[in-house]
């Protein structure tokens, strides 16, 4: 009677194995199948782009760094007004130094600048899209990550800028080494996190289209990304996602951000550089906030659209946030293979 | 059964839809706005023969990207830096514009130029503003004839060059007599420190016109 149950059990364990590999290997397959979808559609758009795509900007001189922006016609207007507004940035800073300008006006145009700085497209805005898209998520949370990320930026630029000036005297080439170094992690980050988000979004699809009814309880073998854990356990791993979104999202400082600094230490006016700093990561949040607002609506439109709650829609859902997972993950490999290649040239 | 694969296929385009605009954010192509603003000038150098040898350049960068290029290179911490201290930055940049073709876009009668290494690069600072200077000979010299162009940019548009006021600009060196200049500048003036609405305005009319960059073009003639 023992035996026969034990064999029992390991019977029904063993399909339950069977079971959970089958289900592994479609996880599995889902996840190769979604970063092929989007790094071929990536792939298409670039080759779309390509014939009026000039080569892509890199800084020539010492110590500089490269950065990008909008492309095309809008682009054009998007960057001649960053350049006016750091023209204006810059030139302001040297008017306060010799009291010249009022801090306001340096702090407006600082934000202006921002605003318009972020409006193109960067890793930081895809990887904080790409997760709201992912998960269902508010505005308020969209908002408060876009801030946070912005904020980490400015925060990072200045205390960079000052240990590594203050502290180390540090040339414009150890300046430059340094944001190399920051950048590789946060690519690797984005690389990173997206491949958490695809694993996570690509086993919710694989569940989803098991017989099994996803919302039974079920044994032990049950994933665990689709068992509805308690509050605690939700909160604690959400922190940690969106603590890895805001990392990821804004560790890199931007090198106006390190220009300006560096300038305002030149004209001791340190004070109003960290000033402006802020100013422009204020602008930056701003328009960052618009892309994930955006991002949250998309993500809603398309809940409506699939609403109904036949399997149909619920499967299209999935898929979609499983695609936007896999976004983030491929943005993060072609960072990281851009970065490689520029070190190679 | 029409009606639900209507509905089906409703959902699929809205997510296809949201997926787009998703992609469509992250690929465009990526331009900079510049972060390096360079005025330049230029003497052409001629030999005995009324053929131009090099191409002496010398660039003043803007005083936020000075700033941010010299710091640390202050080594005897007198709060100035000599020609001495900036001999390793002048080298490093020298180098570094390579493969950029030095930035330089020479034509003799139709035919692009090309060029040996630089010679006698040096960056020392003025006001606030560092200078990188460089002789850039050519690898044939030749006679300008009637049609020698010069252009000075960054496609990129990482830097933004323009040329420096007036006749300055670009001046001949032992160049035969009879040869004259002539340089197209962008309609509105390079932006100036003056006045900061003006001068917001100007760079604003600069940048939206990629073409300007290539308005910086020198013709010289020659008998």
């Amino acid at each position: 009677m023992t035996e026969v149950r034990t064999g029992l059990a390991t019977v029904s364990g063993q399909l339950a194995q069977t079971r959970s590999g089958g289900r592994l290997v479609r996880r599995l397959l889902f996840m190769a199948v979604a970063v092929a979808i989007v790094s071929g559609g990536l792939a298409l758009l670039a080759l779309a782009f390509s014939q009026a795509a000039p080569p892509p900007p890199r800084n020539p001189f010492a110590g500089g760094m490269a950065e990008t922006a909008a492309g095309g016609r809008i682009g054009a207007v998007i960057i001649a007004m960053q350049s006016a507004f750091y023209r204006a940035l810059t030139q302001g800073l040297q008017a306060f130094s010799s009291g010249g300008a009022g801090l306001w006006g340096l702090l407006g145009v600082s934000f202006a600048y921002g605003v318009f700085h972020a409006a193109g497209p960067g890793h930081g805005k895809a990887v904080i899209s790409g997760y709201l898209v992912a998960n269902e998520r508010t505005l308020a949370r969209g908002a408060a990550l876009s801030f946070a990320a912005a904020m980490l930026q400015a925060v990072v630029a200045v205390a960079l800028a000052l240990v590594l000036s203050l502290v180390f005297n540090a040339t414009a080439a150890l300046v430059k080494l340094s944001v190399t170094v920051v950048e590789l992690v946060s690519f690797a980050l984005v690389a990173l996190l997206g491949l958490a988000l695809t694993w996570r979004k690509a086993g919710a699809l694989a569940t989803l289209g098991d017989p099994q009814p996803a919302d039974a309880s079920c044994g032990p073998g049950c994933d665990h990304a689709h068992m509805p854990g308690p509050e605690a356990v939700d909160r604690a791993r959400d922190l940690r996602a969106m603590a890895g979104v805001v990392l990821a999202a804004g560790v890199r400082p931007c090198s106006g951000a390190l220009i300006v600094l560096a300038f305002a230490l030149s004209q001791q006016a340190l004070a109003a550089g960290v000033a402006a700093t802020f100013a422009m990561a204020v602008g930056t949040a701003l328009t960052t906030g618009a892309i994930a607002a955006l991002a949250v609506f998309a993500k809603r439109l398309a809940l409506r659209l699939a609403s109904g709650g036949s399997m149909s829609g619920a499967r299209a859902m999935a898929a979609l946030e499983l695609l936007a997972a896999a976004f983030v993950l491929v943005t993060g490999l072609a960072l990281l293979a851009g970065l490689q290649a520029g070190a190679g040239g | 059964m029409r009606g639900n694969s209507f509905r089906f296929g409703r959902r699929m385009a809205g997510v296809a839809l949201a997926v787009a605009v998703a992609l469509a954010l992250q690929a465009l192509p990526a331009l900079a706005h510049p972060h390096v603003w360079v005025t330049a000038s230029a003497a052409l150098v001629f030999d005995q023969q009324g053929r131009v040898t090099a191409i002496r350049h010398r660039w003043l960068f803007d005083k936020a990207f000075s700033a941010y290029a010299v710091q640390g290179l202050d080594k005897n911490g007198d709060g100035k830096f000599s020609r001495e201290e900036l001999a390793g930055l002048a080298k490093e940049n020298i180098d570094g514009l390579t493969e950029f073709g030095w930035f330089t876009n020479l034509k003799i009668n139709g035919a692009k130029t090309t060029f040996s290494p630089p010679r006698d690069g040096a960056m020392d600072m003025v006001d606030g503003q560092i200078a990188l200077g460089f002789l850039l000979p050519l690898e044939k010299p030749a006679a300008p004839g009637k049609a020698l162009m010069l252009d000075i940019s960054d496609p990129t548009y990482f830097v933004a060059f323009s040329l420096a006021d007036g006749d300055g600009a670009i001046t001949l060196e032992h160049a035969p007599a009879g040869c004259v200049t002539s340089i197209t500048r962008p309609r509105a003036p390079p932006p100036q420190t003056r006045n900061l609405t003006e001068d917001f305005f100007n760079a604003l009319n600069q940048a939206s016109d990629y073409g300007s960059q290539f308005a910086n073009k020198v013709v010289v003639a020659c008998p």
